[in-house]
């Protein structure tokens, strides 16, 4: 046998398992998808979902549908599915980043704040009924476009100060995540005080909009919330590097890494593509910090494969808890958000319990 | 063609650990650094590396490797450091494989992968490749590492205590394995090292640090007589096929 035969067949084992890996989930995401599509008020048969998706996607098949069918399931269903799919993917790569280049398990974008920094723009705007974007508060406006201003905004700007900080203590990422866990305190600590003096009323809308919902995503915010896809293609192209940083600063320095840059750079990429998704939907925070982990324990640490399955594993887990939480006490709709942490916390357990390998030592 | 350290000072806070370091290193040559712990052994590598801050010049072939970006240093000079402080569990081919980066972005090219190969195999690795590196003993993880530093391509290697937590074959195996390529390829390098007998049998030259200045540079016979000070030991030299070696 010789080296390069040698070289394949030793490769092959591993890529095999990536391959039947993103196989496997992405078969799940189609099924799921008819799933979640055919289920609610009005019952569609699974068949016909797929027939009305691929007319919508191949019009020159001619496939003729139901016409109110093909409504409810491309204009009132489809956003809400695709928009679980997109959202738990950046959610999730965002997490496989940021426990990369912050070498820390626990890191998520949530726990160094971005979420807390979202919260209160968007509390701000639902209980003072005003947007920062808007400069003041003498105009009394409450709105949709002024709590996903506010949130994106100010999430935005929790990573931008986190990634200053990044860059001045850059070798020391401790240092950064807890300085992350402090900026969540301090914003959380603005939100409950705006929640303390509220109204019942605005108050549950706060509530409501920290649980998370996909219930209000359309086809135009789903353009929006696809900008944060940019940042999955960014991180796969800096997988490799992501790979290095894993290996210790030292040593992914001298690979030619500026670890300041690339870890201001990553946060600056995170902060957006979190701003992006929840201050659409709300928080949704545990997809980031389990889907890596899940993906981790599956496939290995090799972080160009991680950022992709960790996308899937992410698209699959928010679209079945959505699913499930808009369907188990229907018409009753719970939060996605509780019901992600419902069905991910104990798999993920089992899945450590199950594990031989220890990732993080 | 060499490497040029002039008036190098290097202090943590208000300490100085490197005073006045003037080096010239030749292509082909290896170099060991020893001293007493807390000599500025690691601390010269890193400021060679470009890690650590330094007032000086630290030049190679008229290039000052101060005013160069990461990248382009990553081709110049490779570096072990003494602690891998996580293992971060991925195959020893990916490991080797990471010492292309600077030669690509996105995907190793065919050239890359097919100089892993040659170097795994180069080094009777190959038949590990596929294993992740926590699931190797010692001495083979080192000679993945190694394997790495090899992949880089680089002119100039640094090794800092590449045979720590080495059992005896594995020191000499590991310190054959670095003069081969020094040799082969015509590398300067820099190994820091505690001990010193190896250091004696397998460096071309040899730099004697204490409290971070340059107490002696030599070869080694003429080195090891200022051991004993040094260390404040009083051990026994005696000379083993021309090079020597200090009993204690």
């Amino acid at each position: 046998m010789n080296i390069k035969e040698y070289g394949i067949i030793q490769a092959n084992g591993e890529i095999m398992k990536y391959k039947i890996t993103i196989f496997s989930f992405l078969i799940l995401l189609i099924f799921l998808i008819g799933i979640s599509i055919s289920i609610g008020s009005v019952k569609i048969d699974i068949i016909d979902v797929y027939k009305i998706i691929i007319a919508k996607l191949f019009p020159f098949l001619n496939i003729n549908n139901n016409e109110v069918l093909e409504y409810i399931v491309w204009n009132l269903r489809m956003p809400r599915v695709l928009g679980a799919i997109i959202i738990g993917a950046i959610l999730a790569s965002s997490g496989v980043v940021c426990q990369s280049i912050l070498r820390n398990p626990l890191a998520s974008p949530f726990t160094i704040g971005l979420s807390s920094a979202a919260a209160f723009g968007a509390s701000i705007a639902i209980i003072l009924g005003a947007g920062i974007a808007y400069g003041s508060y003498t105009f009394i406006i409450t709105n949709e476009f002024f709590i996903i201003t506010n949130a994106f905004i100010l999430c935005l700007i929790c990573s931008i100060v986190i990634s200053i900080i990044a860059r001045i203590k850059g070798t020391n990422p401790t240092v950064i995540v807890l300085t992350g866990i402090a900026i969540g305190y301090f914003f959380s600590a603005f939100t409950s005080i705006l929640q303390y003096t509220s109204q019942a009323e605005a108050l549950k809308a706060v509530i409501v909009w920290l649980l998370g919902d996909l219930g209000l995503l359309n086809w135009k915010k789903l353009i929006w919330i696809s900008l944060g896809l940019i940042g999955i293609i960014i991180f796969i192209h800096m997988g490799w590097r992501l790979n290095a940083f894993n290996m210790g600063e030292e040593i992914a320095s001298s690979l030619g890494i500026n670890i300041k840059k690339i870890r201001a750079i990553c946060i600056i990429v995170i902060g957006f593509m979190i701003a992006v998704t929840i201050s659409f939907v709300g928080v949704i925070g545990f997809i980031c910090l389990v889907s890596p982990h899940i993906a981790r324990i599956i496939i290995g640490n090799d972080n160009r494969k991680l950022i992709i399955a960790s996308s899937l594993i992410g698209s699959n887990l928010l679209l079945l808890s959505d699913t499930i939480a808009r369907t188990i006490f229907s018409p009753l709709i719970l939060p996605v958000g509780a019901i992600t942490s419902l069905i991910g916390g104990p798999f993920f357990v089992y899945l450590l319990i199950k594990s031989r390998r220890m990732y993080w030592s | 063609m060499s490497l040029e350290i002039i008036n190098l000072y290097s202090n943590y806070g208000l300490k100085t650990v490197l005073k006045n370091i003037n080096l010239k290193i030749n292509k082909g040559e290896l170099l060991a650094i020893i001293g007493p712990n807390g000599a500025g052994k690691t601390t010269l590598l890193k400021c060679i590396l470009g890690i650590k801050s330094y007032k000086g010049k630290i030049i190679y072939e008229g290039i000052d490797l101060s005013k160069i970006s990461e990248r382009e240093k990553a081709k110049i000079i490779s570096y072990l450091p003494q602690f891998t402080p996580i293992i971060f569990p991925i195959t020893i081919f990916e490991n080797v494989l990471l010492g292309r980066l600077p030669y690509f972005w996105t995907i190793p090219k065919k050239e890359d992968i097919e100089f892993v190969n040659k170097i795994l195999k180069d080094l009777n690795l190959i038949e590990y490749s596929n294993r992740y590196i926590d699931e190797v003993s010692g001495g083979e993880r080192q000679r993945a590492y190694i394997a790495r530093i090899i992949a880089q391509n680089s002119k100039i290697m640094l090794f800092d205590e590449p045979t720590v937590n080495l059992d005896l074959k594995y020191q000499l195996e590991i310190m054959e394995l670095i003069r081969k390529i020094t040799k082969e390829r015509n590398t300067i390098t820099i190994i820091a090292i505690h001990e010193v007998n190896l250091a004696f049998k397998y460096a071309d030259r040899i730099v004697l640090l204490n409290n971070g200045e340059i107490i002696c540079d030599g070869d080694p016979n003429e080195v090891i007589n200022m051991i004993n000070k040094v260390y404040e030991v009083n051990g026994e030299i005696i000379d083993l096929n021309g090079r020597p070696r200090i009993i204690y």
